[in-house]
């Protein structure tokens, strides 16, 4: 992977990659089109589990020619995607036409102008090529990621907005209430770890926890207010209110340092776990996996917000898919977006994450209901409302927010320093990795 | 001296034997159970299933890939590289030290360098995505002709090959009657070499092939990214545990166990030749 990486960095050097906006303007669409060719055949690259999006569009449309690529979905900073589209963008041919992609900051890249005068691989799509009725149906914000200078470039697969789990039966049996801000959420910690020492709140064992409890409480930590500028302030009243609460519980044993995916988590803490905020893809991957905790027993409520704040959520994730704009079949090309991102065949019958549009998901969360899996009724209303409270001053940059809390802040933890003491050093992790990057720090 | 050598054994064989009995277990077990508790064979066959049932049974087809890839581009190499470091090692030429020199070079190039100036070539020449665009950079094998011509100019006898040339034989018939069967060992060993190095090659598979063509060590990395462990954040629905994905790098190795294991006697005469001279 590394090898990849590094590669890719290479390719961006003998390209020359300068950071400059394509802008556009030509053509129907914003961009300059490629001499289309009705009827012709559109390469699709998808990851193993968005193969059934390709199956479901090839049952819906069999007139539509459809090669189907599978690759790695550019996962945990493979950086494929990048690396093979750089490659293309020398030779002047071979792009695939539609590019689905886990990471969320493709489009900070793909929207450039290359060096040698390639326009930048994917295609605006907010300048006539789809229709703003359709963009509309997305959630609110949910575009944001993949939207440059008011420019639209990637559609979002899937929403990853924070929720605050709990389990009613263990809350039950304690006489507890479900917390609704961070500092009831720290003050359920202290009488949890001194009533029932052993119960948990959570964990800080994954480097994904910062979008959860940083993100989630509006601490300006990863910001990038105009493009290739980076602002972080890590002493911001937020982010030290919540490195207090996270040291709080890390010290009374409420939170814990076993990543949720490992199986020593499920073994010593599956019937511990009384309540976490996290993103709604808990419920499969974490309660309905690796905790298997059997239905009638969790619950959802809104995302924790500061006392006397605003209600706002976290994101950890959601995949992206992306045109191209050197498509020779361009018909084609917008009919497959807007099937894969909003056709119940797929979103609503084969997709494990939760809808980025919002008619899907409003049938997703019908389906999740006749499953019955939560205790509250009203879960449908909390992940739906939590879904349009993202926090938009979380951004994405051209690099990852997880590496320098990794590199930093988790090693801090383990050897025994508070979260709050690591925060001048995790913001200069973060400030240097900016500078790296070709960011201007301000 | 005893010691030292059962420490060193130690540390580089628990991890193989670690590695031989994860896809036993579950991920559970994999996890909690002793780093070296056998699971039990019906797990071993549930993961079998599992990664067989991966998309639709494509790790055979990456399998497939990986062979049709290096088997050919190793018939390429033989082909080749023989008669070229016969050639460079017994035949005086115009340019030979030229020529000698060049491979050497190449030789210490990293296959990594040369990534973009191959790809624009591939791509110039439409083969992107073609099997080809694997095969043709993989018969290229600098190092192959080195070998060759090192085994050549040392463990073979110049005047052996010209009591051929005396008693009538050309120059192609003192190659394939008389030097070609002195080199088997050499053959054995440039093939070997070229083979591992083929099958094990992910950098130019991973840029050139895409889809249901690639080999089986970027399917790996493909099967890695649906491990929740090392992708937590992207909604799966496909799901890939450890101990499968331990079972699919076993079996991503195998072949060349397998290889080894028949060839090693040519091997071991093929290293050794040239060392000794009477």
């Amino acid at each position: 992977m590394t090898v990849v990486a590094a590669a890719a960095a290479g390719l961006l050097v003998l390209s020359g990659c300068a950071p400059t906006a394509s802008g556009g303007g030509e053509g129907r669409y914003g961009f300059t089109e490629a001499e289309q060719v009705p009827d012709s055949e559109i390469t699709v690259w998808v990851d193993a589990s968005r193969e059934p999006a390709v199956t479901a569009f090839q049952e819906a449309y069999p007139d539509i020619p459809v090669k189907l690529e599978t690759y790695d979905g550019n996962a945990g900073g493979s950086g494929s995607f990048q690396s093979k589209i750089t490659l293309m963008d020398q030779a002047g041919e071979g792009w695939p036409d539609v590019v689905f992609s886990t990471q969320q900051n493709d489009a900070i890249w793909a929207s450039k102008q290359t060096l040698n005068g390639e326009q930048g691989f994917a295609a605006p799509l907010n300048k006539g090529f789809l229709d703003q009725d359709f963009l509309d149906g997305f959630a609110p914000g949910s575009l944001d990621y993949a939207t440059i200078d008011g420019t639209v470039y990637g559609l979002r697969n899937d929403l990853a907005q924070t929720v605050f789990f709990y389990n009613q039966t263990l809350l039950d049996q304690f006489g507890y209430e479900v917390p609704t801000t961070w500092e009831e959420y720290g003050a359920l910690g202290d009488k949890l770890a001194a009533e029932h020492p052993g119960y948990i709140l959570g964990s800080m064992g994954d480097s994904f926890m910062t979008y959860v409890y940083y993100g989630g409480s509006e601490s300006p930590v990863f910001q990038s207010p105009e493009t290739a500028v980076f602002h972080s302030d890590t002493s911001d009243a937020n982010a030290e209110g919540i490195s207090k609460i996270i040291d709080g519980m890390l010290a009374n044993g409420t939170l814990v340092q076993d990543s949720f995916f490992s199986a020593e988590f499920a073994a010593k803490y599956a019937d511990k776990l009384v309540g976490v905020p996290g993103p709604v893809w808990y419920t499969g991957a974490i309660f309905q996996g690796g905790l298997a905790t059997p239905a009638g027993q969790i619950g959802v409520a809104p995302p924790l917000s500061w006392e006397g704040g605003d209600v706002a959520a976290g994101n950890v994730g959601g995949g992206q898919w992306y045109a191209s704009s050197h498509s020779k079949n361009l018909d084609a090309v917008k009919t497959f977006l807007e099937f894969v991102t909003s056709a119940d065949e797929f979103q609503v019958e084969a997709s494990s994450g939760y809808p980025a549009y919002t008619p899907a998901a409003e049938k997703w969360l019908d389906k999740q209901a006749e499953a019955a899996y939560f205790v509250n009724d009203d879960f449908k209303t909390v992940m739906s409302d939590a879904a349009a409270q993202v926090w938009d001053g979380w951004n994405v940059t051209s690099w990852s927010p997880e590496t320098a809390w990794a590199k930093v802040v988790i090693p801090g933890i383990a050897a025994g320093e508070t979260v709050e003491s690591l925060l001048p050093a995790w913001q200069e992790e973060l400030e240097n990795e900016a500078t790296v990057n070709g960011y201007t720090v301000k | 001296m005893t010691i030292i050598l059962l420490v060193f054994a130690a540390f580089f064989i628990l991890p193989i034997i670690w590695l031989l009995l994860a896809p036993t277990k579950t991920n559970t077990q994999l996890l909690l159970d002793g780093p070296f508790s056998f699971g039990s064979f019906d797990q071993l066959v549930a993961n079998w299933n599992e990664l067989f049932a991966f998309g639709s049974g494509v790790f055979s087809t990456w399998i497939g890939n990986s062979a049709l890839y290096s088997f050919a581009a190793l018939a390429i190499t033989l082909v080749v590289s023989i008669p070229a470091g016969y050639a460079l090692a017994l035949i005086e030429f115009k340019g030979r030290r030229l020529l000698l020199v060049t491979t050497l070079i190449v030789m210490l190039i990293p296959n990594t360098a040369l990534v973009l100036p191959i790809f624009l070539e591939l791509s110039a020449a439409r083969l992107i995505g073609n099997p080809l665009a694997v095969i043709l950079p993989f018969s290229f094998f600098p190092f192959g002709v080195y070998l060759t011509y090192i085994y050549f100019s040392t463990a073979v006898s110049r005047d052996l090959l010209n009591a051929a040339r005396i008693d009538g034989a050309g120059e192609l018939r003192v190659f394939a009657q008389v030097a070609m069967p002195l080199a088997t060992p050499v053959i054995a060993l440039v093939g070997f070499f070229s083979f591992v190095a083929n099958w094990n090659n992910y950098f130019l598979p991973f840029l050139v092939v895409g889809g249901d063509k690639i080999p089986v060590q970027v399917g790996l990395a493909n099967l890695l990214s649906n491990v929740p462990a090392f992708n937590p954040t992207t909604a799966s629905s496909i799901v890939i545990q450890l101990p499968t994905l331990a079972l699919a790098t076993l079996l991503s190795v195998a072949p060349i166990l397998l290889i080894f294991l028949f060839a090693q006697r040519f091997l071991v005469e093929g290293m050794t030749a040239g060392g000794t001279k009477e």
